[in-house]
């Protein structure tokens, strides 16, 4: 693999071992997927919580990091105890304990000295880190890797939390996939034709989504025969379930996508291999599959899975008003610290906190203080990506009913 | 049988081999607690893969990955090795992140010549599997 010779005086320790260390880690990474050479980065978004010891190695000497660096929501051992009084001891993700407070104060503390911008939150691409066509992005996050690359048509390859931390270190990343204009074409072609997609709703548009990405593993698709009038939210929730149990990383929607403004354009000129005719009883079937507790069972509603838009956030708020949570039942609302911000000088947060809503910039799927820690099992959702990890992260102990944002609401309000 | 392939990250290890034909994933999928299957809704349900030799076409879901497989690194409960088709992104930081020898894209399909319960050994560094027997 090609080096520049800064990049061989950062793999030489000339910078300190943790900028070797990151170096050390894209080399290898680069040299694995097939890549010629190193590529700079203009953006890395990053998740802080991992482990300590992980990001005190990759750190260790660091005085600033190469390129713009934003943070991932993550979970705040001391904010829950203190506010809610959940206490994350042997809880487990995967047989992953949370976070424990003294290693979170760690973590902020390397944060914090790096000057990485604390966004917290998995959708960078509202609150000011607005991907432009062909910046090299580096995001943990499949979500918001899919939203850059398909929905902005800026060069977001797959990657992990922990290659994103070395690429924030070193600020440059592998010349590979999705950085490679070839390699953005679509592989599969999806057509919705046989669907009601007139009158679909963002579950609709996630349980659409859920089913392309088993069914593409790793291939980039094209999504033919969807309304050009695809809002933003619509699109957020097509584009974040795909790599839940896939990997398709680029997934272009023929009239309204930025790389495919036909379907000629998407496929880079060639005939598609594979086309794959999605019919309402496939949607049926993975509706089937998500929906394993009954309505009536339902405790807790979750949405921001990915975090809300000031749009979803004054749907919400219009659906909550003059309502409240019942006795033991509970509303968590995902977003941003800027989001919110917006959305209480608008008066929507007020009406949703009113409801009893907890609203939190915390990952309310993976990272669900309620669901992962205090054990609250039958929870519903508007986001296929949510109602999927609460599902396979809690081993199945957490059962799922699948709604739209109103029928969720409904379901433990009054 | 030998097969020769692609070093993903270096390193030898052996060990009795336990092939999963659908892509994986660290989180979700593993127990780091156990070196087990965790999710329910996986085939192989409850399967150990603690010191194995894993064969899987490639990875697949979340960023977090490594996060799980650097646990289970400390806990012990991780392959010995990995062996895969070929490899993607977050699957090879996996390797990486937890320091577990993986090679990829090899003269033959793994899935279809290594058996569960072969052992096997592998040397990722010179990228060669070496099917030994039951």
């Amino acid at each position: 693999m090609y080096l520049t010779d800064e990049e061989k005086r950062m793999l030489e320790g000339e910078y300190g071992r943790g900028t070797q260390k990151a170096m050390d880690f894209l080399k290898r990474l680069g040299e694995a997927l097939g890549a010629e050479k190193m590529v700079r980065v203009t953006s890395a978004h990053i998740f802080s919580t991992v482990p300590t010891e992980f990001l005190e190695q990759m750190t260790e000497g660091v005085m600033k990091t190469r390129t713009l660096v934003s943070l991932m929501p993550c979970f705040d051992p001391i904010y829950w105890r203190e506010k809610y009084n959940i206490v994350s001891q042997e809880e487990t993700v995967g047989g992953v304990s949370l976070a424990s407070e003294s290693d979170y104060v760690k973590n902020i503390a390397i944060m914090k000295k790096l000057n990485v911008l604390p966004t917290y939150s998995c959708t960078p691409y509202i609150i000011g880190i607005v991907p432009r066509r062909n910046d090299v992005c580096v995001w943990a996050g499949t979500s918001g890797q899919n939203v850059a690359n398909s929905l902005f048509g800026a060069r977001a390859p797959r990657h992990s939390v922990a290659t994103s931390v070395a690429s924030a270190i070193a600020g440059i990343i592998p010349y590979q996939g999705l950085l490679i204009p070839e390699n953005r074409y679509a592989e599969l072609l999806i057509n919705t034709r046989e669907l009601d997609v007139a009158n679909f709703t963002v579950t609709d548009y996630g349980t659409l989504g859920y089913y392309v990405g088993r069914i593409a593993g790793t291939r980039n698709v094209v999504f033919d025969g969807l309304p050009n009038t695809v809002t933003l939210e619509q699109a957020k929730y097509l584009v974040s379930p795909l790599t839940v149990d896939g990997a398709c990383t680029m997934c272009h929607i023929v009239g309204v996508t930025p790389e495919a403004p036909t379907l000629e354009v998407a496929l880079g000129g060639k005939k598609c291999k594979e086309v794959i005719n999605v019919r309402s009883k496939d949607l049926q079937e993975i509706r089937d599959m998500f929906n394993t507790a009954s309505s009536n069972e339902v405790r807790l509603a979750v949405f921001g899975c990915p975090h809300l838009t000031i749009v979803e956030l004054r749907e919400l708020a219009a659906f909550l008003k003059g309502r409240r949570a019942k006795e033991g039942n509970y509303l968590m609302v995902g977003v941003s610290n800027p989001t919110y911000a917006l959305a209480k000088d608008a008066g929507y947060a007020d009406i949703i906190e009113k409801a009893g809503a907890i609203v939190t910039n915390c990952c309310v799927s993976g990272l669900n203080p309620l669901v992962h820690i205090s054990g609250v099992s039958f929870v519903a959702s508007n986001s296929a990506r949510a109602i999927r990890f609460f599902r396979t992260q809690t081993a199945g102990r957490c059962r799922t009913y699948f709604a739209d944002m109103e029928e969720c609401t409904k379901l433990v309000t009054s | 049988m030998i097969l020769r392939g692609h070093c993903v990250n270096s390193g030898k290890a052996e060990g009795e081999a336990i092939l999963i034909t659908i892509p994986f994933s660290f989180l979700g999928e593993l127990d780091a607690a156990t070196g087990k299957i965790a999710s329910p809704f996986h085939e192989q349900f409850g399967q150990s893969i603690k010191n194995k030799v894993l064969v899987i076409p490639t990875g697949k879901g979340s960023s977090m990955g490594p996060v799980i497989g650097w646990y289970a690194m400390k806990a012990g409960n991780n392959p010995a090795a990995m062996v895969c088709i070929e490899a993607e992104p977050i699957i090879v930081s996996v390797a990486i992140t937890a320091n577990i020898p993986m090679v990829h894209k090899l003269d033959m399909n793994p899935l279809e010549v290594i058996k569960s319960g072969d052992y096997v050994k592998v040397d990722a560094t010179a990228g060669i599997v070496e099917i030994v027997g039951k």
